[in-house]
Formats: C-alpha cells, sequence, structure tokens
C-alpha cells in the first residue's frame, strides 16, 4: 500500500503545471522551432544571427543600455529608498507615490511626454532624446521606483533591536553602513537584477526612440517576417542573460537570511538642517523625472474634440482593459498565494527560480511562444479568445505575486499552523482558516500589483489579443500611426486615469511606515 | 470517486468543446494594414449600416504593414480572418501566391480600372495612396525626380524609410522592374554613397523633412497630406512627371477574401463595403486624402485626380515577385 497523496501535494503540482503551461510551454515550443529549419535539425538561424552584420552591436546596446538603466537607478533609487524609509524628510510619502506614477503607466508614455518636451526645445534636444541618452532617461524614470521600493521595503523590514544596539556604539552613517544596508542588500540587489532584466527586455521605448536593441529586432522578426525560428534566434541571447540574472542574484542571497522579520516599527535618522536642501532635490527630481514629460504629454488632452475623440476610439478597449487585467490579477492572486505558500513551507529555490526566470523573460519572446504553441485548429478557445493574453500574463507576472505573498506569508507566525496542525486540521482548513484571513491585506496588495502590472504591458497585450480584443495600451501604439497627438494624448490620460486608481488604493494599503521617533 | 469522474469528464469534454467553435452571423473579422486611424471609422460605419459586429486586428507602425500579413500566413491553416485590409497590393497578391486568400468578384469593383485589380479576382484595389517628394519649403533644392537622390547637391540631405519595409520596398521593387537589376542596383548604391538617412518609416521621413533635418525625402502621399494640415513648412512634389519620366508609383489599398474564413459571407459584404463609391469618398476626405479609382467621386481640393497623374505602369503581381528576389540586395544595403 502506498502513501496517500496529500491535497496540498496536488495543489502545489496543479500550480506547478499552470506555470508549466503558461509560460514553459511556450518556451518549450520556441527552443524546438529555433533549432528546426525545413523540418530538420538545423542551426541555421543561429549562424544568420551571429554572422549578421547587426548582431553583436544590438547585443551590445541592449547590454549597454541595461546596465546604464541599472547604474542610474540604483544611485538615485537607493539612497531615494534610505531616505524615505529611515528620514523625517518632509512630504517623503508624497514624493515617493509621486515618483512610483511612471511606472504604472505603460513605458512609452515618458518616452512620448519628452518628445513631446524636446519638440518644443529644437534638434539639438532632440537628436539626443532619440538615441541612448533617451533611453537611459526613460528607462530610469520607469523602473526608479523598483529600487525605490524594494529598498524602502528591505530597510524597513531590518529588526530595529539591531540598529538600537548598534546606536550604543555608532553615529547613523555607521549603523546604516554597517548594519541597516547589509541586511538590507538582498532586497536591494534584487532589485538591481530585476532593472537590469526588464531594461533589457524592454521593446517600446528603445523602439519609440529609434535605438536599436535585440528585443527590437527580436519583435521585427516575429511582426514583419513572422519568422519563428529568427525571432526566437535573436530572443535567445536575452534569455540566457535573463536566466544569468535570476541565477546570480540566487547565488547572492543563498547564504543569507532573506525572510521578513518586520517589528513594525523602525528607527529613523532626523535630518536636521538637510530638511531643507534635500526636500528640494527631491522636489527638483519628481519634477524632473515625472512632472515634466507627464505634464507635456496631457497638456494637450483635455480639448473638448480630442477627448470626445479618445473616448470614442478607446471605447471598449478601456473596459477590455480592465476586464482583462482584473481577470488575471486574480488568477494571479491565488496563483502567487498558493506559490508562495508552498514555497514558505521549504520548496523555495526551484519555485523561485522558476518564477523569476519567466518575470525575466522579455514579454516578446514569452508572446511569440505562446502564439506558436496554441495557434491550431483544436486549440482555438485559446487562441482565438482573450484567454491567450491572459496565460501570457500569469507566466509573465506571477514571480511579483508569489515574492508579494511569500513577504507577506512570513509575517505570520508559524506556530499558529503548528497549533491547528496538532489539533488535527487538515491543509485547506488551516489554509482557508488561519494563512487567507491573516493575509488579506497581502491579497488585496498582490492582486493590486497583478492588476496594475497587467494593464500597463504592452508586448503581450500587442501580440497575443485576439481580433477585435485589443487592450488600450496596445491601441494606443497602433493608434500612433498618424493619429493626431492630441487625441493621443487624450487617450493616455484615460489609460493613466485606469492605472492610477489602484495606485491610490494601493498606497492607502501600504502604510508608509511604523516610525519611532 | 466521484471527484474523478468530474475531473475525467471534463478532460473528455474538451476536444467535444473545442469542435464546437462559435460562428456568429452577425460577425466579421478582418486584418488591417492599413494605419488604424484612416480605417476604424470605416468599419465603424461598415457595422452601424449593417448590424455586423467587426472585429479587427490592426499592423503597428513597428511592423512595417507586414505584420498582418504575415499573420494570415501563418494561420493558413486554422484561419482566423474573413478580409484582409492592405494598405498596398503586393502583400495581397503574396498571400495568393501562398494559397491564403480566395477569388471574389465584387459587385462594388466595377468601374475600377483593370489595372488596378488581380486578374484571377484573388485582391480588388481601391483608393490609392502616391509615393510622393516631400520637400522642406526652405530648401534650396528643388527636386523633380527621385534622381535628386543621388545628386551631389542632396549630399547628407535627403532621407528614405528603411527599404526592407513597407511601401518603400514597393518603390525600390518597382525601379527593379521598370529598369534593370543593374541600374536599379547602381541608383540605390549611389544613394547610399550620397549619405542618404535611412529613417524606420516614412512617417518618421516626413517629420525629419518638417523639422528641416533633411530637404526632402520620399514618402506617401496621406504622409505629405497629414503635415500640409499640420501647416508644417513642406511642399509636395509629384516626380518624375515630365514625358519621358519614371511616373509615379500609385499604391491602392487592396481586399482580399480568405479562404477557409468563418464569416466568408459577412466577408463578402464588408468587401464590397469598401470596394463602395461611398468608402472611396470618405478616405479622398479624411486625413490619408487617399485618391479615389473609381471616376466621378468627389475629392477635396488637395487630392489629385487618378487621371490627371502620370502612373507608373507597373504589375502589382511583377512587384511582389521582384520584392521576393531583391530581399537579400535588400539586406545587404540596408545593412541587415
Amino acid at each position: 500500500m502506498g502513501r496517500p497523496v496529500k491535497v496540498e501535494n496536488i495543489v502545489l503540482w496543479l500550480c506547478v503545471a499552470c506555470v508549466a503551461i503558461a509560460g514553459l510551454a511556450p518556451i518549450a515550443v520556441m527552443a524546438v522551432e529555433s533549432v528546426r529549419h525545413n523540418g530538420q535539425f538545423s542551426l541555421d538561424y543561429y549562424r544568420e544571427l551571429i554572422s549578421a552584420a547587426p548582431f553583436w552591436p544590438l547585443l551590445g546596446n541592449s547590454i549597454r543600455l541595461a546596465l546604464a538603466t541599472t547604474a542610474v537607478c540604483g544611485f538615485i533609487g537607493v539612497p531615494a529608498g534610505i531616505l524615505f524609509a529611515k528620514s523625517d524628510l518632509p512630504l517623503r510619502s508624497g514624493f515617493m507615490w509621486l515618483l512610483t506614477v511612471p511606472f504604472v503607466l505603460p513605458p512609452y508614455f515618458v518616452a512620448l511626454g519628452w518628445a513631446r518636451v524636446v519638440a518644443r526645445i529644437g534638434t539639438i534636444t532632440s537628436d539626443w532624446l532619440f538615441g541612448f541618452g533617451g533611453c537611459v532617461l526613460v528607462l530610469s524614470s520607469v523602473f526608479l521606483p523598483i529600487t525605490m521600493l524594494l529598498t524602502f521595503t528591505s530597510i524597513l523590514n531590518v529588526d530595529r533591536r539591531l540598529e538600537e544596539a548598534a546606536r550604543l556604539t555608532s553615529g547613523w552613517p555607521g549603523v546604516l553602513r554597517r548594519v541597516t544596508l547589509p541586511l538590507s542588500a538582498p532586497g536591494i540587489v534584487f532589485s538591481l537584477v530585476l532593472v537590469f532584466l526588464l531594461a533589457m527586455g524592454e521593446l517600446s521605448v528603445p523602439s519609440f526612440l529609434r535605438y536599436p536593441t535585440l528585443p527590437v529586432l527580436s519583435f521585427t522578426q516575429f511582426a514583419a517576417s513572422y519568422n519563428f525560428g529568427a525571432a526566437t534566434a535573436a530572443a535567445v541571447p536575452l534569455a540566457a542573460i535573463a536566466f544569468v540574472g535570476v541565477f546570480a542574484e540566487s547565488a547572492f542571497i543563498r547564504d543569507r537570511d532573506y525572510t521578513f522579520r518586520s517589528t513594525g516599527q523602525t528607527l529613523f535618522v532626523s535630518l536636521r538642517h538637510w530638511k531643507t536642501p534635500l526636500a528640494t532635490l527631491m522636489a527638483a527630481l519628481c519634477f524632473a523625472l515625472v512632472i515634466l514629460p507627464l505634464s507635456a504629454l496631457f497638456a494637450t488632452a483635455f480639448s473638448p474634440p480630442a477627448m470626445h475623440e479618445a473616448m470614442q476610439r478607446a471605447g471598449a478597449s478601456v473596459v477590455r482593459s480592465v476586464m482583462y487585467s482584473a481577470v488575471a490579477a486574480t488568477i494571479l492572486m491565488a496563483l502567487g498565494f498558493l506559490l508562495g505558500h508552498f514555497m514558505r513551507g521549504g520548496r523555495q529555490r526551484i519555485l523561485s527560480a522558476l518564477t523569476l526566470a519567466l518575470f525575466a523573460i522579455p514579454g516578446t519572446v514569452l508572446s511569440i511562444g505562446l502564439v506558436r504553441l496554441w495557434n491550431t485548429p483544436g486549440t482555438w478557445f485559446i487562441y482565438a479568445t482573450p484567454a491567450l493574453l491572459i496565460l501570457g500574463y500569469t507566466a509573465q507576472y506571477c514571480a511579483v505575486t508569489t515574492r508579494l505573498s511569500l513577504a507577506g506569508l512570513m509575517l505570520i507566525p508559524t506556530s499558529l499552523d503548528e497549533a491547528a496542525r496538532l489539533s488535527g486540521a487538515m491543509w485547506a482548513r488551516r489554509l482557508f482558516r488561519i494563512s487567507i484571513p491573516l493575509s488579506t491585506r497581502t491579497l488585496v496588495c498582490a492582486w493590486l500589483a497583478g492588476y496594475i502590472l497587467c494593464l500597463r504591458d504592452v508586448p503581450i497585450a500587442l501580440m497575443t489579443a485576439p481580433p477585435g480584443g485589443d487592450p488600450l495600451p496596445a491601441r494606443i501604439l497602433t493608434l500612433m500611426a498618424n493619429g493626431a497627438p492630441p487625441m493621443i494624448a487624450s487617450l493616455c490620460l484615460i489609460m493613466a486615469i485606469a492605472s492610477l486608481i489602484p495606485l491610490v488604493i494601493l498606497a492607502r494599503v501600504i502604510p508608509s511606515r511604523g516610525i519611532i521617533e | 470517486m466521484r471527484n474523478s469522474v468530474a475531473v475525467l469528464l471534463t478532460v473528455a469534454l474538451i476536444p467535444i468543446l473545442a469542435s464546437c467553435r462559435p460562428t456568429s452571423s452577425r460577425t466579421v473579422v478582418v486584418y488591417v494594414s492599413e494605419d488604424q486611424v484612416f480605417s476604424e471609422p470605416i468599419l465603424k460605419d461598415f457595422e452601424r449600416e449593417t448590424g455586423i459586429t467587426v472585429k479587427s486586428v490592426f499592423d503597428t507602425e513597428e511592423s512595417k504593414s507586414t505584420g498582418v500579413t504575415n499573420r494570415l500566413i501563418a494561420e493558413k491553416d486554422n484561419p482566423q480572418a474573413d478580409v484582409y485590409w492592405a494598405n498596398e497590393p503586393v502583400r495581397a497578391d503574396a498571400l495568393k501566391q501562398r494559397g491564403v486568400s480566395t477569388p471574389y468578384v465584387s459587385p462594388s469593383a466595377e468601374g475600377i480600372a483593370d489595372q488596378f485589380k488581380d486578374p484571377d479576382h484573388y485582391w480588388t484595389g481601391f483608393s490609392a495612396r502616391a509615393r510622393l517628394l516631400l520637400v522642406n519649403a526652405r530648401s534650396t533644392i528643388k527636386p523633380a525626380s527621385v534622381m535628386a537622390y543621388t545628386d551631389p547637391s542632396a549630399n547628407g540631405r535627403a532621407a528614405i524609410a528603411n527599404p526592407l519595409f513597407g511601401t518603400t520596398t514597393d518603390y525600390v521593387a518597382a525601379l527593379f522592374t521598370m529598369w534593370s537589376n543593374e541600374r536599379a542596383g547602381t541608383f540605390m548604391n549611389d544613394m547610399k554613397k550620397n549619405g542618404v538617412k535611412v529613417t524606420t518609416s516614412n512617417g518618421e521621413s516626413a517629420d525629419f523633412v518638417a523639422t528641416g533635418q533633411v530637404d526632402f525625402s520620399l514618402v506617401d502621399s496621406d504622409d505629405a497630406v497629414n503635415r500640409k494640415k499640420q501647416g508644417k513648412p513642406i511642399e509636395i512634389v509629384y516626380p518624375d512627371q515630365d514625358p519621358n519620366g519614371l511616373g509615379v508609383l500609385i499604391l491602392p489599398n487592396a481586399v482580399a477574401l480568405i479562404k477557409g474564413g468563418p464569416h466568408a459571407e459577412n466577408g463578402k459584404r464588408l468587401i464590397d463595403y469598401l470596394l463602395s463609391k461611398d468608402t472611396e469618398r470618405k478616405l479622398a476626405f479624411a486625413d490619408c486624402a487617399q485618391i479615389p479609382l473609381h471616376s466621378g467621386v468627389e475629392t477635396p481640393p488637395e487630392v489629385r485626380r487618378i487621371e490627371d497623374i502620370k502612373t507608373m505602369r507597373v504589375s502589382y503581381a511583377d512587384l511582389a515577385r521582384k520584392m521576393d528576389e531583391i530581399q537579400p540586395f535588400l539586406k545587404e544595403w540596408a545593412g541587415q
């Protein structure tokens, strides 16, 4: 007689199956496709890619862009996160959420805003924007919140008792350098790896700002040539770099205690006479990175004719965007919570690497695989419906909701679960009676994060939406060809409103911090 | 036990559900290469007038109007679309060559010259664009022919969209068809030596001219009229109009019925609608300012009548074949 199969194991394998169907299967199909030519094994696509003149320059451009963006985000985002978490900076909460705004919008919005700014200045700035410099500026604005918020969260989770002990023998600079930052390092490194990978895989900004990178080449191979093999070959270096990034991060945190043990309160530094200069600096940063480009973008959005046309053009795509994102966010929330639950139970390494690798793989690559896998007569109910889009969102973003859920679950004392288990409560009962009720805020945060990420997504929306079912970010992009600038601005405004509502809710759900002076 | 039966039943039902694909009689699926901003209002009008819901897939600027063509080719064994609205006939002809489309003689096509129709009725042209020279009004260079690209006075002062994509491919293929391969190849290489700026799209070329970054560029008539309406300092030149000149390349929209599409009858109704004089009038008055191919259609002043233009006499099927033939040359020329 064999061992009885536990319900939790069945659920775990179902969750893994979901991730595999949504993300791993398409990637596997692509990998096979790229080594087949005319029905036979062949490395021709790779040979052609590597021998083609633009491959190495494009790979170089992608890496250069990702490194520069990561450096800028680290240079600004980490100090900003420390300042917001550990200081009495005036208006810090307002600054933090304002700097987060570009992240919840489709990345090309900021690029479009800067294009409007430089159009008023002249051709010299235009030459600079439409190239490497402009791409770094835009991507840094968009991804800065990742380093800022993860630094902020990591620092808040440092046990204040350690800092208090250190304060007995050292001043604040020493405490930050020797205690706070080393204990926050895994979170900060994770944020930098994320920024690097996201910048590597970004499509819409380099494409709009005419900076040639590998994702642009991969998308062109797919969209202009519908050459799956060549598109996959062009994407493989990106996927390989993504995997290297994930394993580097994984190796870095291997021997570190990366758990969340927030006491709910943190010590903080009084800035004294530095308050005003630092607040002014932060205000200037908010103006330069957020207010200037977005106000330029929305400047023409409020004219009644433009707004009227935009409403007509956007129409059902706004509703569709919200619906797709809400459905995907619900799936992501449930999947992330269950995966987080299992990861807490000791299955962390493999699940973490799996989901993070899918997050790091460019959306274009994942979409290509999804189209290739599901475009068959027997699977029309996936291919010809929004299900394909939802699968793409699920595969790409389950790492985020999984990590958020894990972070929230770490705050629940394990003794509760153990006591229930000793009382004879089954796994499902413990899940529904203990873990879920105590994780309400975590679940809301995970749902909102999933919703925001799906709503702002461009590559998956563009390549997997069914006929007549395009979400708003994809629709704006297709309307930009010869669309009147005021109408485009109004469409962007509608999209921004749809994105900012959940951000406002998120700001209210997440307390800025529990401070003790 | 009951749970296991439920799971087995669900698994067994999947193939049955898969075979029950809904084919609503009030729907038509159309893949569109024409800019969404111009094509969507026409499709909305069709919806309003017929009550048939139109489900569309539009091309992005990045895919250079070949994305949906290739999607149609990839979906050949599992067609999702009923109609393809191409922004030029060469792509529609490519679908014919690959067995993706099927013949249809629309009653609305009567009155459109045979030059703009497929002889076997696999596609029909309507509302055309022309390939024009857009010139900055402050420029000292006043080109009257595409040969200006190789003139030393235009060194570094001209732009052209990447010839690997879109209507620029058509134009280059037309040169290779009208001239010999050798002459056209020499022209392209001379253009490159003369420092032509290669842009990502005709829209970008038009912006370069409008902002004075270059003096002139070959663009589509809709890009030209669009910049003119925006009040940009530009002039529009119909090139090579002298009696021995090449003439202007005319690129009509083309519409094709997809073989095995799920809503063929609705597809035919949409094709009839697109080929009507009323649609041509709307597209002439829209910002794309397209040239009607039916005679007697009302047009705005900025839209020249087709009979007033010296056009290139090329077969679009020849263009399609030539495009395939010159791909290696173009890839090398564009450095890709």
